[in-house]
């Protein structure tokens, strides 16, 4: 087990001391392992959307314990997927992420437990599960503003901890570690499963960003990945059984265990999200309600001191 | 019939064979998985219990190098180098248990070939605090099997990871002891078990794509991931789930929750579309269930068999009872075959055909004698109708020719008196068998029409011979008798004294004077004819009496008529009104009447023809059940114009003679009748009254004779008539004179009738109300 994450890590160090020779090549970091949450960028990869528009994209997943903010800090990527209250708070302590392509629009996140939990207070006490990569600032609002004394276990990326009975709830994405659970064969009942969003937590997620720095340097590149990487996911929502066959070469080049009916789950769920509410479709911009939205959980939570402006995450 | 029962018997043994042999596999299936599971569940145990031994074994070696970090490394080379089993083991601390290590410290033995190597685990890339195989067992403060997972990377392996946690002094956890191990073998093994316990030659294919057609074994973990499936690209990628919930069907669904939760059963669903039963079974220590899934098909390939053979013997079993019965049945059916044949060939007509040969004395030697017997009866008996046919048609020959002479005696050259215009006759009939009782018949003597309309009781010959004889009759008698009454009696007398056979006949019998239009008639028993006169048609009166051959001496009466000109009398038997339609409905006297209604100023041909058309559209087909005979009489005589017309009465005596002699002389003087002729008219007339004078009257009895002579112009002629109130008497019936005997010798009368039919041209007798009347007529 180890030897060969050990033998990944050294060929992915090697990797990225061999490609930063290569001055026009961009490093896409996606925010987690291979997977249907980016199936437009590997679309984009895979049919050509970089490469017609003059971009040597190269796609370049984390290590599984790490956030993607750590790529962009030291220059191993250019360009990342990360959430909006990530990106924000990471701005809030000055380290400016400028926001190119928003895809979600929506709050996919949902808390399981093995006992009830209808409502947030039922977690009071708890032991809950939570990825160590980051993405759950919208776990230590609830706590917060709950009052709920959670225990955090930070975890990796696996389902085990709660299979195992070694933790109460855990934070899970619909669209992935949830369905991982059902077909763990839990029988979830409905108020075993809190969804974010339904309790006054519904922020944007995903969203494509680079450092300020390189968005001034290289606004031209930036805004031909932004609108490449819209187009593999306009293709993506139009061809989803070609979009499923692209995700699942990714999935094994990455080395990722999974299967074709889990990633199809994840891709119509992906889908959903990157429909904006109002206007009914996907608009792949930031809306400004929801920067307030997450502003003030952010303030509220300390985690900024002061609102971040619609122009300092959107413009450098 | 036999052939059904007996295979229907067979079906329900065989049913019953089957079923019972299908419950006893399944149960020796689920006694055999069972074992299957428990020899599993011992390698496992085996197995993961020498690992956990391996482990806590080297726990105190950890704690006294606790000193020493790095000797940390030898201690888990050492656990590799002890135990072949283990593929890798690493000892984990704390973050900055050892605050110079950095926050992650884990000395890690594996193999690399037949080499033991060793490294520190812990990067930036791979935070071991946060791996299920560190952070589970710490959670749940007890040692702990991973999930197994597969290493792709390395030896291709299904991997397992045993955790325990080491506590220091306090109790608080430090680190955590593992040990890798290989998890191939139980693949193997399961696949080995797969080939040899299904009994089936076909070894599973690592890769195959589809092996749900075949017996396999599978376990899923505690995640319900499968970590044994004959398909590899399934094990760590899928759980039991992924697929289970696609299908509509719920009890694999149920069997995945029962295996998590760690329960025994087996259970038939359908399985990739195959009928299948799946056993599971849970594998202690691990929380891993194992599942055996055989499709029913293979499950029950021995009671497939064996019904097979049972359903193989039951089909040759009925094959031989069938021959057998088909041998018994020939024997049976063959001679009747051949009978068969021989009743043919005799249907065709060779009655002298052979039958077949019987040697057994059974029922087929009976069958065999009675065919023989029909054959000979049957022979016997066409000779006899050959013979019936063969007298039938000599009698039909005869008959023939019977009738032939019948019809011949019958007038039938119409019109019968072609050079006379004062009458016109028509006459038909048509006999419903070959010769009939029906007989009409008509002739003119001395001007008077005799004519008689007949039906004799009965049909076919016996009534054509009295119908002969009545006719035969009616001509002997008239021929010197003009009386109809007298006639009639005459024939009644001779026909019933002597009516052996009791048979009798209708007889309508007229006697037309033609120069009067004067009708006698009489009847015995026959339909009324119908007289037309103009617009007025109706029934003769006619006394009914008795048919003739009833009683002898029956004493029959003459009745009289007038025929105006132009009149006509229609005589017909009651096969013309009682002619039947086929539902048995009459022609009748009102269809007959009705007929000549429709007919204005016809003949009498005519009129007959369309009366048998009115009874050809009633009948309309249906058989002819009587004789039928029509005969119609038109009488045409208009009275003779009158140029002279004078009386002469006298009394019956001699000297009368001579006014008689000056008024006849007188007479012809008037219409110059030359004096030869005068001379003998004057003598035929004398010769006639004085008959009156001398025979008419007794003795002394005084009357008058009274003489009307008559000159008619167009043909001039001259007539007498003499009429006299005396006895009846008509000297035309007198044979004329011998004239060869004496004067003295001959018969009163007799000389002077055949003066006067000498002289005259016609003489004419008539009894009219007491009267004699005689008529001498002579042309001029």
């Amino acid at each position: 087990m180890k030897k060969v994450l050990v033998f990944g890590l050294l060929l992915m160090t090697l990797g990225i001391k061999a490609q930063s020779l290569k001055t026009d090549e961009i490093v896409l970091t996606p925010s987690w392992q291979a997977q249907a949450e980016y199936a437009g960028i590997y679309v984009a990869d895979v049919k050509g959307f970089y490469k017609d528009v003059g971009l040597n994209v190269r796609i370049q997943h984390p290590a599984l314990s790490t956030s993607p903010i750590k790529y962009l800090k030291d220059g191993t990527a250019q360009v990342i997927v990360n959430h909006l209250l990530g990106a924000l708070r990471e701005t809030g302590n000055g380290f400016r992420m400028i926001n190119v392509l928003q895809m979600s629009q929506n709050s996919t996140q949902v808390i399981v437990a093995h006992t009830p939990i209808s409502q947030p207070k039922d977690l009071k006490g708890k032991r809950i599960g939570v990825w160590n990569s980051g993405f759950v600032e919208l776990v230590y609002l609830m706590n917060e503003e709950h009052h709920l004394d959670m225990e955090f276990i930070p975890m990796v990326n696996n389902i085990n901890l709660f299979i195992s009975g070694a933790i109460d709830a855990t934070i899970a994405m619909s669209y992935n570690e949830y369905y991982q659970l059902l077909m763990a064969g839990l029988r979830l009942g409905e108020d075993q499963v809190i969804s974010l969003a339904n309790v006054g937590y519904n922020i944007p997620e995903d969203g494509l960003y680079v450092t300020a720095d390189y968005f001034r340097t290289h606004r031209d590149e930036v805004e031909r990945i932004a609108n490449a990487t819209r187009k593999g996911w306009e293709w993506a929502a139009e061809h989803p059984e070609e979009t499923l066959d692209i995700v699942m070469e990714a999935t094994k080049k990455y080395g990722v265990k999974t299967n074709r009916p889990a990633q199809k789950w994840m891709l119509e769920k992906f889908l959903a999200s990157m429909i904006e509410n109002q206007e009914g479709k996907r608009t792949y911009v930031l809306d400004p309600s929801a920067l307030d939205e997450a502003n003030q959980m952010l303030l509220t939570m300390k985690a900024i001191q002061k609102r971040i402006t619609y122009k300092q995450i959107t413009e450098p | 019939m036999v052939m059904l029962t007996v295979f229907i018997i067979f079906s329900v043994i065989t049913y019953a064979v089957y079923r019972s042999s299908r419950a006893g596999i399944l149960f020796e299936a689920m006694e055999r998985y069972h074992g299957l599971v428990e020899r599993t569940n011992d390698q496992v145990s085996n197995s993961l219990g020498a690992v956990e031994v391996a482990v806590t074994n080297n726990i105190s070696n950890v704690e006294e190098n606790l000193n020493d970090p790095d000797g940390m490394f030898e201690v888990v080379k050492r656990i590799l180098e002890r135990n072949p089993n283990i593929i890798g083991s690493a000892v984990a601390f704390e973050p900055n248990y050892y605050p110079q290590k950095g926050k992650q410290f884990s000395p890690y033995a594996y193999r690399d070939g037949d080499s033991i190597l060793v490294k520190q685990l812990g990067t930036d890339e791979y935070e071991y605090h946060y791996m299920d195989w560190y952070q589970i067992p710490k959670l749940l403060d007890k040692p702990y099997w991973t999930e197994p997972y597969y290493d792709a990377g390395g030896g291709e392996m299904t991997m397992s990871t045993y955790s325990y946690p080491l506590h220091d002094k306090e109790g608080k956890i430090y680190g955590i002891l593992t040990a890798d191990v290989s998890l191939e073998w139980l693949t193997e093994n399961l696949h080995q078990l797969d080939s040899i316990n299904m009994n089936r030659g076909i070894q599973v294919n690592k890769n195959s794509t589809y092996f749900a057609d075949s017996p396999y074994s599978f376990i899923i973990g505690r995640g319900a991931t499968y970590i044994v499936h004959p398909q590899h690209e399934r094990i760590m990628n899928e759980t039991y789930f992924s697929y289970s919930q696609t299908t509509p069907d719920t009890i694999d669904d149920h069997v995945g929750y029962e295996m998590l939760a760690g329960k025994e059963g087996f259970v038939r669903f359908i399985n990739k579309d195959v009928d299948s039963y799946i056993f599971y079974s849970p594998l202690h220590k691990t929380g891993w269930s194992m599942g055996i899934i055989v499709p029913a098909n293979d499950l029950f390939l021995v009671a497939h068999l064996i019904g097979a053979i049972i359903i193989a013997l039951m089909v040759l079993g009925l094959l031989i009872v069938f021959g057998v019965c088909q041998k018994v049945l020939n024997r049976v059916t063959k001679p009747l075959e051949r009978f068969a044949e021989s009743v043919n060939e005799i249907s065709i007509g060779h009655f002298d055909v052979d039958l077949p040969e019987i040697k057994t004395k059974d029922e087929m030697r009976k069958l065999h004698d009675s065919f023989k017997l029909m054959q000979s009866s049957l022979v016997s008996r066409i000779e006899e109708l050959k013979s019936v046919n063969e007298e039938k048609g000599r009698i039909e020959g005869e008959l023939r020719v019977a009738r032939a002479i019948q019809m011949a005696m019958l007038p039938k050259v119409f019109p019968p008196y072609p050079d006379r215009d004062d009458i016109d006759i028509f006459a038909s009939l048509t006999p419903a068998k070959e010769v009939g009782g029906d007989l009409y018949d008509f002739y003119i003597r001395d001007e008077k029409l005799f004519f008689c309309v007949g039906d004799v009781s009965g049909k076919g010959v016996p009534a054509s011979l009295i119908m002969a004889i009545s006719r035969a009759l009616f001509r002997t008698v008239s021929a010197h008798e003009s009386n109809p009454a007298k006639i009639m009696s005459t024939i009644n007398d001779v026909v019933s004294g002597d009516n052996a056979s009791n048979m009798f006949a209708t007889f309508f019998l007229g006697v037309l004077d033609l120069p009067t239009g004067r009708l006698r008639y009489c009847n015995a028993g026959h339909n009324a004819p119908v007289a037309i006169i103009g617009d007025d048609i109706h029934f003769l009166n006619v006394q009914s009496n008795i048919p003739l051959g009833i009683m002898t001496g029956y004493s029959y009466e003459t009745q009289t008529a007038e025929m105006p000109y132009l009149s006509s009398i229609f005589l017909y038997t009651d096969g013309l009104t009682e002619a039947e339609d086929a539902d048995h409905h009459l022609f009748g006297e009102d269809q007959m009447i009705e007929t000549i209604q429709q007919m204005e100023n016809t003949s009498a041909k005519e009129l007959i023809i369309r009366m048998e058309q009115a009874v050809a559209n009633h009948v309309l087909g249906a058989e002819q059940s009587d004789d039928l005979t029509m005969l119609d009489i038109q009488y045409l005589r208009k009275q003779d114009e009158v140029i002279m017309h004078r009386h002469l009465v006298i009394v019956n005596k001699l000297d009368e003679i001579t006014r008689l002699s000056e008024f006849v002389e007188s007479v012809c003087d008037e219409v110059a009748v030359d004096p030869s002729l005068t001379m003998n008219l004057n003598l035929a007339i004398e010769e006639a009254v004085t008959n009156v004078i001398l025979y008419a009257y007794p003795e002394g009895m005084e009357d008058r004779i009274y003489i009307e002579a008559v000159c008619n112009p167009n043909p001039r002629r001259l007539k007498f008539i003499i009429s006299d109130w005396g006895k009846a008497f008509d000297p035309t019936t007198k044979d004329d004179v011998d004239i060869s005997l004496g004067v003295e010798d001959r018969p009163i009368g007799g000389l002077g009738i055949h003066l006067i039919r000498q002289i005259m041209d016609s003489v004419n007798y008539e009894r009219v109300d007491g009267k004699n009347i005689l008529t001498l007529r002579k042309k001029l």
